[in-house]
């Protein structure tokens, strides 16, 4: 049953990718509720925060534990400069996105001498690392005391303070970074990332430079955290460290492994799943967290590699396709045989 | 590049120009419907917003109790239907936010009372703020709450105040003695230290060092003990939780260190002195808030001071929460649940008028558990502050 | 005040030290970072604390059926979950991750059975304090000191020197070799995580008594300095985790002291990073050769 969901999926993608979309545009005109409408806002900030911690552990198969670092660096950078320093929002963004990006650099450093589990463990290092700077740096970051009333994004004389607005602007973001995260993954680089993946010495010996190929993805992956860091900050009017804690961290990763590590779609099902259902099962809120841990336990154990991981929808359409042609074919061979 | 690619670029093509219609369109207005839409629907709801998962779920339990306990009482008394609704706000800003629009988005709210954490009710407040509907916290000391916003009240006084007191007391309780501060670091502790170290010469003393931990990451306060004692400090001043105040204590003792402890209502806990003993004797807690410890209730002196009304908030507290007594936190809810629900008899449930008649109802509220207040100044509030000195594990009453 | 402050972070070290040990265990003979340890460990102060209060009295005693408790809790939580990835044959983050899931439910178990207060852990009797010039110690600290350098011989002794630990080392280096040389490799497993499991229950009772106080944060206030302790001294190497352990106390107190406090609890994870990216084998642990 569920191979031929799978390729019901795979042979329908275009329809229903279309269908979401549509949804998708047409979902915030018809939500009057402001609560529905911050879910629905999150869960597009979700998915995205989830797709780069996916090109990170499921594509390039490095776990990171301490993503979220990436995040609160994003979200504090672009705050102080436009808070502070009046910086217009595409420049603060631009800062978040290449502070994010410059420590994503600095963490794919140690993969030139270690090995991926060892960096594993350097993440949650660094995570914590980073989580105490912005306790501690309390005159740049106001430490625990936080930043109130930051500024609401601007571009090009156009202020974003609706919801609505919050909402598209996350969407083309989200189906900015969809797109070209498939382009990567179907291109020759994306192939070589995943070679790296697989087995990183024949990679090696194939001629893949897969240390230029870990770190881009580090810095991509960042980076994305980054941005979406930054679009958190001017959304909320209020940041402070805890808003990114290891917890975070460790939701994150339930999101990318429940989705699917390495699939596309992966990131989208993590992320809806787990901003929704918790919603839905408030009254079991003292057990929320409880949950996650037994959800995180099952799947893996029974799939490890979540529920898309290791689906790769193009080969199961070509697969269908295939046979599809073979056996009409065959009952061409088989009408003319009859004749 | 492969045909679903191109697919894909299509998708992002028509979306980007559909975002831009809609949002050049409806850029202006908003599309909130706040909770003063829909005058038809009964306001009769009080939205609680508390932390009841995670390490502060002790502290938010206790401000749940109380509000509900009220709440109940007073319908009992005067046949009203008020419902309080209560949400997980799990003592993180953004949960906060959520369950913030939760309540604002029902036109049956009459206002949301929250959280334990100032973060929580400052990350909250814009969107109270923004539906028109009145956030009345209970216990956030942080001083910029009441500047968050016209409809943002609290019912504690900002910590700058309680510090002003303490650094008062200190003075001359101990002859201006060199003053050391271990403050956790927590905007609440932050800003203890801030106005320790700002109030403390001004009574002629001097703070002779100021030592932070994380709360949560530190069970060991030897090394910084033997920092302020090194700094030559002779009276301490603590502003942390009572797991950590009481650890800080007991380390103390054992390093053999002899300070003159001072602290705030937080360690006027029942555990603390069930962990501590007898090491803590001597310690002086300022309080603007009523203490109803079971060690204070146990001793008949302490006991025979309390009015009726306490008594019988006590009792009732207990019997309602499964055995516990009710500790500051439900203390400010109890009282501030009754300015409110005196408030909407006497003016209705519109937010407005809510916030109209707060100052007044405020300064004149009776039978308050929490020591009366001074002077309600631009919504801050300041109180008088009693000071309690721990003996024979019990906090008893103390002049100076 | 040097002495006292030396004192001091060898006293914060010993309790590093004791968590680590169990840690590097499993790590030793699994190649498995147990997330769950620091979990595990609070559980096993809480055994310690209700079976002690239960029976009012008999402090030993309650911590040994504590620590049995804990020791079952472990062989579960290998028996359960583990096993099956083993089976399997997965990736060794998948058990990782497990752990991490292990960690969440049992923290959050406990939250939920034992509520979030502190609650106090009573000292069966005052051990009292002797001076060395004017640095005061505790009795209690010097028992938890030498507790550990037993413990540290020991395990020593029974890894090195035992047939059982000799299974234990041949399972670490090649489990389908040991398999074939007729060790029973699950045993050997589940024995492991029963050690660690029983080590951990007695850290967290150790500390409980020297902090007369348990938490539920307990578990997560130490134990990602553990992962440094260890690191530094090697993962898999049990006299190494008592050193990391130390050195570990040592410096994060001395950087509160003559640094700033707020930075104390970063220099662990600095330390961390910089010894995996200078020596990952940590100060006595072996290089290990990946082979193809």
């Amino acid at each position: 049953m569920h191979r031929r969901f799978i390729g019901f999926l795979a042979l329908k993608q275009k329809f229903i990718i279309l269908l979401l979309l549509v949804f998708a545009i047409v979902l915030p005109f018809t939500i009057k509720n402001q609560y529905i409408f911050r879910l629905a806002i999150l869960s597009l900030q979700w998915i995205f925060l989830t797709q780069s911690l996916n090109l990170l552990a499921g594509v390039l198969g490095q776990i990171s534990l301490g993503h979220i670092a990436f995040y609160g660096i994003g979200a504090y950078t672009c705050t102080i400069l436009a808070k502070n320093y009046d910086f217009p929002t595409w420049a603060a963004w631009l800062a978040a996105i290449a502070v994010s990006a410059l420590f994503g650099f600095a963490l794919a450093l140690p993969t030139l001498r270690l090995s991926g589990y060892y960096l594993t463990i350097v993440t949650l290092g660094f995570g914590e690392i980073i989580r105490l700077i912005e306790i501690n740096w309390v005159s740049l970051t106001r430490g625990p005391l936080g930043i109130l009333n930051i500024p609401k994004p601007e571009f090009f004389g156009y202020q974003i303070k609706s919801n609505i607005q919050f909402y598209f602007l996350m969407l083309i973001i989200l189906v900015l970074s969809t797109v070209l995260l498939c382009r990567l993954v179907n291109s020759r680089t994306g192939r070589a990332i995943v070679a790296t993946r697989e087995d990183s010495i024949a990679a090696e010996a194939m001629g893949i430079n897969i240390f230029k190929y870990k770190t881009m993805v580090f810095v991509i992956a960042a980076a994305m955290a980054g941005l979406c860091g930054a679009f958190f900050a001017q959304y909320t009017n209020y940041i402070d460290p805890t808003s990114f804690k290891s917890d975070q961290s460790t939701l994150l990763i339930i999101m990318a492994l429940l989705g699917g590590m390495g699939s596309q779609i992966g990131p989208f099902i993590g992320a809806i799943v787990l901003t929704i259902l918790p919603e839905m099962i408030r009254e079991l809120m003292e057990y929320r967290m409880l949950l996650y841990g037994v959800v995180l336990l099952l799947i893996m154990q029974v799939r490890p590699d979540g529920l898309m991981g290791g689906v790769n929808l193009r080969y199961v359409r070509q697969k269908l396709l295939f046979e599809k042609e073979r056996s009409k074919k065959t009952a061409e061979k088989g009408a003319e045989a009859e004749l | 590049m492969s045909k679903f690619t191109k697919f894909l670029s299509m998708v992002l093509v028509l979306v980007m120009a559909v975002s831009l219609f809609v949002g050049c369109s409806s850029g202006e207005t908003t599309t909130d419907e706040g909770a003063q839409g829909g005058e038809t629907v009964e306001k009769n709801k009080i939205g609680v917003f508390v932390p009841l998962t995670g390490d502060q779920q002790q502290y938010g339990v206790m401000i749940k109790n109380a509000i509900e306990l009220k709440v109940k009482q007073y319908n009992e008394a005067n046949g009203t239907n008020y419902v309080v609704e209560v949400f997980d706000d799990k003592g993180d800003p953004k949960e906060a936010v959520n369950v913030a629009n939760l309540i604002c988005s029902d036109p049956a709210m009459i206002c949301g009372m929250g959280s334990y954490a100032s973060s929580c009710v400052l990350s909250a407040a814009p969107v109270f703020e923004e539906a028109g509907l009145l956030l009345f916290s209970p216990g956030a000391s942080h001083v910029d709450v009441p500047k968050a916003g016209n409809y943002i009240w609290t019912y504690a006084q900002p910590i700058t105040n309680e510090c002003k007191a303490m650094c008062s007391a200190i003075s001359e309780y101990t002859d201006n003695a060199p003053l050391g501060v271990i403050y956790q670091s927590t905007d609440h502790g932050i800003l203890t230290n801030d106005a320790t170290v700002e109030y403390y010469p001004t009574y002629g003393g001097e703070v002779v060092a100021s030592e932070t931990f994380i709360p949560g990451d530190t069970k060991d306060f030897k090394p910084l003990l033997s920092k302020l004692a090194e700094a030559g400090a002779e009276t301490v001043f603590i502003s942390s939780t009572y797991s950590d105040g009481a650890q800080i204590i007991l380390q103390a003792a054992d390093l053999g260190l002899d300070f003159q402890f001072f602290t705030n209502s937080q360690l006027m806990v029942d555990s603390f002195p069930e962990i501590v003993g007898d090491k803590a004797d001597g310690l002086i807690a300022t309080s603007s808030l009523a203490v109803y410890l079971q060690t204070t209730l146990e001793n008949e002196e302490a006991y025979n001071t309390l009015s009726d009304a306490e008594k019988a908030f006590v009792e009732s507290f207990k019997e309602y929460s499964g055995g516990d007594n009710p500790d500051t936190n439900a203390v400010l809810a109890w009282d501030a649940t009754t300015i409110l629900l005196d408030m909407v008899a006497g003016v209705g449930t519109d937010s407005d008028a809510l916030v109209e008649a707060l100052p007044e109802y405020l300064l004149n509220a009776e039978g308050m558990f929490c020591a009366k207040i001074l002077s309600v100044e631009d919504k801050v509030i300041t109180r008088d502050v009693t000071l309690y000195m721990l003996q024979n594990g019990a906090f008893m009453k103390y002049t100076l | 005040m040097f002495i006292q402050q030396l004192i001091n972070g060898i006293t914060i070290g010993c309790n590093y030290a004791l968590v680590a040990i169990g840690f590097t265990m499993v790590f030793g003979v699994l190649r498995l970072v147990n997330l769950a340890n620091g979990s595990i460990f609070a559980l096993g102060a809480f055994f310690t604390l209700i079976i002690y209060t239960a029976m009012q009295g008999h402090f030993l005693l309650s911590l040994l059926c504590a620590i049995l408790a804990t020791a079952f809790v472990g062989v579960m939580v290998d028996r359960l979950a583990l096993y099956r990835l083993r089976k399997k044959g997965a990736a060794r983050v998948s058990g990782m991750i497990t752990t991490l899931a292990i960690a969440t439910i049992i923290d959050n178990a406990v939250i939920i059975l034992f509520g979030s207060q502190t609650r106090p852990f009573k000292r069966p009797k005052d051990f009292g304090n002797i001076l060395i010039g004017d640095a005061v110690v505790g009795k209690l600290q010097i028992y938890i000191l030498l507790s550990i350098l037993a413990i540290v011989l020991i395990l020593s002794y029974l890894i090195y020197k035992t047939k059982l630990g000799k299974s234990m080392l041949a399972t670490a280096q090649d489990p389908e070799a040991a398999m074939l040389m007729g060790i029973s490799v699950n045993r050997i497993i589940s024995l492991t995580f029963a050690i660690s499991a029983a080590l951990a229950c007695f850290a967290g009772s150790m500390i409980g008594l020297y902090y007369q106080a348990i938490d539920v944060t307990l578990g997560t206030s130490i134990g990602m300095k553990t992962f440094a302790a260890a690191v530094l001294g090697g993962v898999g190497s049990i006299p190494g985790a008592f050193v990391g352990g130390i050195v570990v106390g040592v410096i994060e107190t001395f950087v509160a002291v003559y640094l700033s406090s707020g930075l104390r609890d970063a220099i662990a994870f600095f330390i961390l990073i910089v010894v995996l990216l200078i020596k990952p084998a940590g100060i006595f642990g072996k290089k290990v050769v990946e082979k193809v």
